[in-house]
């Protein structure tokens, strides 16, 4: 744009009129020209003969630069403090690239939107005094700049094409606005920069603690959360009863139906032959690593024991036998406990 | 496409983002009342603790992390449309892609909240990110949580700019029609948009990279997301086509997803000249294809169960047929493989009702299937010893109901504020103005 | 006006190979023939075997790869290529011979099916031989059944079209295809109602069937050894083979047979940007395979991965198919111009091709060679090659039948304005 160029706006309503006059201005050599239109037309692309963008381009380096830094970041990581987690190794590469992809992408995508703002000069806060707003709805517009001699000739070729509109568009000097709005993009991407690196540096030295005698947890005479229901133990609460009480005082409350021994059949089968073995004779599979041998649950002093009492057995253990509450809810307990009084029976009948 | 002018294209289309009536507000005052009611639940679960879940051992993830794979499923259609079916230049795209991208954009969205949402102590979530913690170690790179990490917020990063990006020369339409405080909203959002021939190739250029580069991010991201599964040695887990089995299971839901939105849309807005019954047609017929997809897989992985003599992939896939949560899983074998079928009949898939009725059984499906995936593999693991169960308590529920909500509230505020169908990419499909030809 | 008069005076069928490199694929299929019906049943069985399952695996595949582009083309109503799609229809004509060779195979069974010596209680419902043979058997029937017959139905509307356009004479073979001729009209109508049904059918048996192969003839050689993808995975990497193989014939076809006009840059471009998407899907796939055995490093499962990818002599081959098959195409095939010329198109479709070959190689024999040493050398080649000729063979004979249509309506990009016929182009679909 230099002193003494004027331009031209023409209004199209119709696309070939657009083209021809586009055709005639080059021919006739003006080189400066553009066109507003509602839709991209790749006839008008071709008809103004720009190559491909340099868009592209930025999306090249941008993926080239994300696929860098995801092997930079994940390699020297962990080299610079190397733990061996999943026994997998410590430079694994594998889970590396999957990270090396995705930064390709995502790094190439905001190159790609920088690339094609940085080309088309937006953001702008102030639109062209050459623009009309119906060419973002129906109606095309092609300006051409030339010099003051030229620009009859010019005129002529747009009326000749049948342009709705021709008018004169006075040029402002170089846009200062351009530069400031570019300025502000600019300055807040610093900030923004600025901010990361900040809070790169803040962020590990938040004040957090690694001596590990200062806890979250309840300290001794502090008032603890009461647990919310159904959290812990895991299935309802229950009154711990010491083992004589329980022998005289608890009664099943489960009748012996044969789902009930079935049910039972099943958790003793899971819980309780490993050590006592599938007949309760206490010939398990582990029975004969034990220093003290599991229970022969046939014999009479097991079942002289009340159901109170090996309910509570189960639940809460006994000399050598782990706890198996958490396993096996109340319920189930006394399902186990039918279940095995009818062992007992048999191997008594027998 | 029927021939229409441009003008005519703008009126109609523009119309959407009228003030809107009370039909309107009603649905938004329900939205935000069930978002407010996840809040509160969540804020619950929040100062008591995970207690009031349903969470434990053996299942430490059950309907949020389900639900955060269906949200990210769902999100994947809209990037093929949007992206994936431009590649293959499928005109039919134009009118609806505009939709579905903005339902992709929220799905991630949605998604997002969910590893917030279900952690124990969301106030660390920041311990997620890459950056050198205390001690000089930094995030486990190896682990797929932390691929999920990356891939989410590079999907969402990029569907965000590809669907901003898309939407610029929209927003100058609306800024040169809009007066007020309108004016200088869209003005603002439309970045100085003028439509020159500069503007178009470049931005043509970069849309066709977008599209170009989100299509290997759309399957790397639910492939990544199957990986937090089948990276593990749980038996129903550990497959290796769990990656291309998620993305044609979140193409499934995501199409059913978009049919969903878009038929009460179009009749809402009285689009149905934009957004044809052949529109609805096309993505039925994209539905059979990953229906299909679905029932491959699902044949194939009992199949190797069978034939790998595996005993617990053999019990795990009796357990999920018969056991506790068989009602979910034959949902999903029928409404996954099955119901799609029904779309090869024409009548079937030219049916508006039908259409609406089957993507919402679909979607079900396909929730119920990450449901079974997960929870059910669980609870049913290797020693018998450590199977339990698990019911979603009214907590998980209600979070799970308040970001529901929270989607669509994102889908009521974009369907007045912007426009649904792209004006111009419609503009693009009719023909241009010619001299003798329509009259603008 | 008829094709011929836009067009100029036009060789009618011309023939695509010269007769001399015709009499060298004769000679060089039974030099094949020989040398495996020689080693089959000789010290060397072993080897002959193998590499004949390798070879039937990759040509098989190939010839189907033809008929799903063919298939795919129509299904989702592609204008881009007719010519191409013709080209690629013709490796069908291979078929019936694999479906022959595949009954070979019961001759081979002790030697390449490890549980036919040995059974497999457990997996015996499923690999003995009546069984394996009649379900693979029954698959590819209807498989190559479902292809044939919808190449019947397009072959029929594009012989019309070529003798109503071009008047073209139709040697014997083709003209049986034309009985019952009803005019190009009701003909094309006709082709596409019934290829509305078949053709989609056709694509998910070849997924389904294709999909049993892989699982039978390639993962069932190592029987303790199963991944869920691998019958995907092997019907994709065929399909992705077969595009190379497609790619190929384009460009060497076209001079031959005088297709410039039909078969140009955008056609090229369009193939180009298939190849690359496949080679991204087939590479997925592999990598998908591979990161969970990886990750879970069960040595059931890591066994199969580390015999070859880490033990001599088979790792060279795996890390050369990465490179070759994969990793090079995916870089090379970024750029346009690499995509849009047929003198670049072409190494790079004949590098995927070699890779491929060398990817059957390591998928099957490793399972089956248990000596030392790298079987490959005389008795590979001429058997490879006797497959090359059989393929090369069947397929001129094709094109000799059934020449290429004349596409109506013009192919190439408008320089001015939009026509009616022409479905609204928008800037994005020139780049």
């Amino acid at each position: 744009m230099s002193r003494g160029s004027r331009e031209l706006l023409g209004i199209f309503t119709h696309l070939d009129a657009l083209l021809q006059a586009i055709h005639q201005l080059r021919d006739a050599g003006y080189r400066d020209a553009g066109v507003f239109s509602p839709v991209p037309r790749h006839e008008v692309e071709e008809a103004l003969s720009r190559g491909p963008g340099p868009v592209r381009h930025f999306t090249l380096i941008g993926a080239i630069l994300g696929a860098t830094t995801g092997f930079v970041l994940t390699i020297a990581t962990s080299l610079h403090y190397p733990l061996i987690t999943g026994g997998k190794p410590i430079v694994s590469i594998p889970p590396f690239l999957v990270i090396v992809f995705e930064l390709t992408i995502l790094f190439g995508a905001l190159a790609t939107i920088l690339g094609m703002l940085l080309n088309i000069r937006l953001p702008r806060l102030k639109l062209r005094p050459d623009y009309d707003p119906r060419f973002s709805e129906d109606r095309f517009g092609l300006w051409v700049r030339c010099q003051e001699d030229q620009i009859e000739a010019a005129q002529r070729i747009l009326h000749s094409c049948r342009a709705d509109e021709v008018s004169m568009v006075s040029l402002e000097e170089k846009r200062p606005r351009l530069r400031r709005a570019g300025r502000f993009i600019l300055g807040v991407l610093v900030i923004l920069l600025g901010v990361v690196v900040a809070l790169a540096y803040l962020l590990p030295r938040l004040p957090t603690t690694s001596d590990m005698a200062r806890q979250p947890s309840i300290k001794p005479q502090e008032h603890p959360l009461l647990p919310p229901p159904n959290s812990v133990p895991v299935q309802g609460k229950e009154r711990r009863m010491e083992l004589l009480e329980a022998s005289e005082k608890l009664r099943n409350p489960v009748k012996a139906t044969p789902a009930s021994v079935e049910h039972g059949r099943e958790s003793f089968q899971i819980y309780c032959t490993p050590c006592h073995g599938p007949d309760a004779k206490g010939k398990g599979p582990i029975a004969k690593k034990l220093k003290t041998p599991p229970d022969n649950l046939t014999e009479e002093s097991a079942v002289e024991q009340t159901d109170g009492y090996v309910y509570t057995v189960i639940g809460q253990g006994g000399t050598t036998m782990p706890p198996q509450a958490e396993g096996l809810p109340p319920r189930d307990r006394w399902d186990v406990v039918n279940y095995l009084r009818g062992l007992q029976r048999e191997a008594g009948a027998r | 496409m029927i021939q229409l002018s441009y003008s005519q294209i703008n009126r109609d289309l523009l119309k959407t983002m009228e003030p809107p009536g009370k039909l309107y507000y009603a649905i938004l005052a329900l939205d935000l009342a069930v978002l407010a009611w996840g809040i509160y639940a969540w804020t619950y679960q929040f100062r008591t603790g995970m207690g009031v879940t349903g969470l434990n051992n053996p299942v430490g993830w059950g309907i949020y992390i389900a639900t955060f794979v269906f949200w990210i499923g769902i999100a994947h259609s809209g990037t093929l449309i949007s992206a994936i079916l431009f590649l293959f230049r499928c005109r039919w795209r134009n009118p609806i892609y505009r939709t579905a991208e903005a339902m992709t954009v929220f799905a991630v969205m949605t998604a997002a909240l969910y590893p917030i949402i279900h952690l124990g102590r969301p106030w660390l979530f920041y311990w997620l990110l890459p950056y050198q913690q205390r001690g000089h170690f930094w995030i486990n790179f190896r682990s797929p949580l932390v691929m999920d990490v990356f891939a989410v917020a590079t999907y969402f990063i990029v569907s965000a700019a590809f669907f901003f990006t898309g939407l610029v020369p929209d927003l100058a339409v609306v800024r040169d029609k809009a007066v007020g405080w309108r004016k200088r909203f869209y003005t603002f959002l439309a970045q100085g948009w003028e439509g020159t021939d500069r503007e178009w190739r470049h931005y043509s250029s970069a849309y066709l990279l977008l599209a170009a580069l989100a299509t290997p991010l759309v399957i790397s991201v639910h492939s990544i997301v199957s990986w937090d599964f089948a990276l593990a040695i749980v038996p129903g887990w550990h497959s290796t086509i769990f990656a291309p089995y998620f993305v044609a299971g979140a193409i499934h839901s995501g199409l059913a997803m978009v049919l969903t939105i878009l038929i009460p849309l179009r009749r809402i807005f009285r689009l149905e000249t934009y957004i044809t019954p052949a529109h609805l047609e096309n993505l039925a017929k994209l539905i059979i294809l990953t229906g299909l997809i679905m029932g491959y897989s699902y044949g194939t992985e009992f199949s190797i169960a069978w034939y790998g003599g595996n005993i617990f992939e053999q019990a795990t896939f009796r357990y999920r047929a018969v056991g506790d949560y068989a009602v979910a899983f034959w949902i999903m074998a029928v409404a996954n493989s099955v119901v799609p079928l029904l779309f090869i009949v024409k009548k079937i898939r030219m049916s508006v009702p039908w259409l609406f009725g089957l993507s919402l059984v679909i979607n079900v499906g396909m929730w119920c299937e990450r449901f079974v995936i997960i929870v059910a593999s669980l609870a049913h693991d290797h020693i018998p010893f450590a199977w339990g169960f698990y019911r979603p308590s009214w907590v998980e529920l209600s979070v799970v109901a308040g970001t529901f909500a929270w989607f669509f509230l994102w889908f009521l505020l974009f369907a007045k504020f912007l426009p649904v169908v792209s004006i111009t990419e419609v503009k693009e499909l009719v023909e241009p103005p010619l001299t003798g030809g329509v009259d603008p | 006006m008829s094709y011929q008069e836009r067009r100029g005076e036009l060789p009618v069928t011309p023939r695509l190979l010269p007769r001399g490199l015709l009499r060298l694929l004769w000679v060089l299929l039974g030099a094949g023939v020989l040398t495996f019906l020689l080693e089959a049943t000789g010290p060397n069985r072993l080897r002959a075997w193998q590499i004949f399952l390798v070879n039937f695996l990759f040509w098989s595949g190939m010839a189907q790869g033809g008929l799903v582009f063919a298939a795919v083309y129509d299904v989702v109503r592609a204008r881009w290529g007719g010519a191409v799609k013709h080209l690629a229809q013709g490796l069908g004509a291979f078929l019936p011979v694999s479906f022959v060779l595949f009954f070979l195979l019961l001759a081979g069974r002790q030697v390449l099916f490890p549980w036919v010596n040995q059974p497999i209680p457990e997996k015996q419902a499923w690999l003995n031989t009546p069984f394996l043979f009649a379900r693979d058997g029954i698959g590819l029937s209807i498989l190559y059944g479902l292809g044939l017959a919808s190449l019947y139905y397009s072959l029929r509307v594009d012989l019309g079209r070529s003798v109503t356009h071009r008047g073209d004479s139709l040697p014997r073979i083709s003209a049986l295809f034309s009985r019952g001729w009803r005019g190009l009209e009701e003909e094309q109508r006709r082709s596409r109602r019934v290829l509305a049904i078949l053709l989609p059918i056709f694509l998910f048996t070849y997924a389904t069937v294709f999909s049993l192969i892989g699982f039978d003839l390639v993962m069932a050689l190592d029987p303790s050894w199963y991944s869920t993808l691998f019958g995907a995975y092997f019907f994709v990497s065929s399909f992705y083979l077969g595009l190379a193989a497609i790619a190929i014939i384009a460009v060497l076809a076209r001079r031959r047979l005088g297709l410039e006009e039909q078969i140009g840059r955008r056609q090229f471009h369009d193939l180009g940007k298939l190849i690359f998407g496949f080679c991204l899907v087939a590479g997925d796939f592999f990598w998908s395979q591979f990161v969970v055995i990886w990750y879970g490093n069960l040595p059931e499962e890591t066994a199969y991965l580390i015999l070859r990818g880490y033990e001599m002599p088979w790792a060279p081959l795996t890390w050369t198919v990465l490179l070759v098959s994969f990793i090079i195409p995916f870089l090379l095939l970024l750029s346009r111009r690499v995509k849009e010329s047929p003198r670049t198109l072409l190494p790079i479709a004949l590098l995927i091709l070699i890779g491929m070959w060398i990817e059957r190689y390591i998928l099957v024999v490793p399972s089956l060679w248990h000596r030392t040493g790298l079987p490959l050398g005389w008795i590979e080649l001429l058997i490879t090659g006797g497959f090359l000729a059989a393929v090369a063979l069947s397929y001129s004979a094709f094109l000799s039948a059934f020449p290429v249509p004349p596409v109506s309506g013009v192919s190439h990009r408008s320089a001015g304005l939009p026509r009616s016929d022409e479905p609204g182009r928008s800037s994005y679909t020139e780049r």
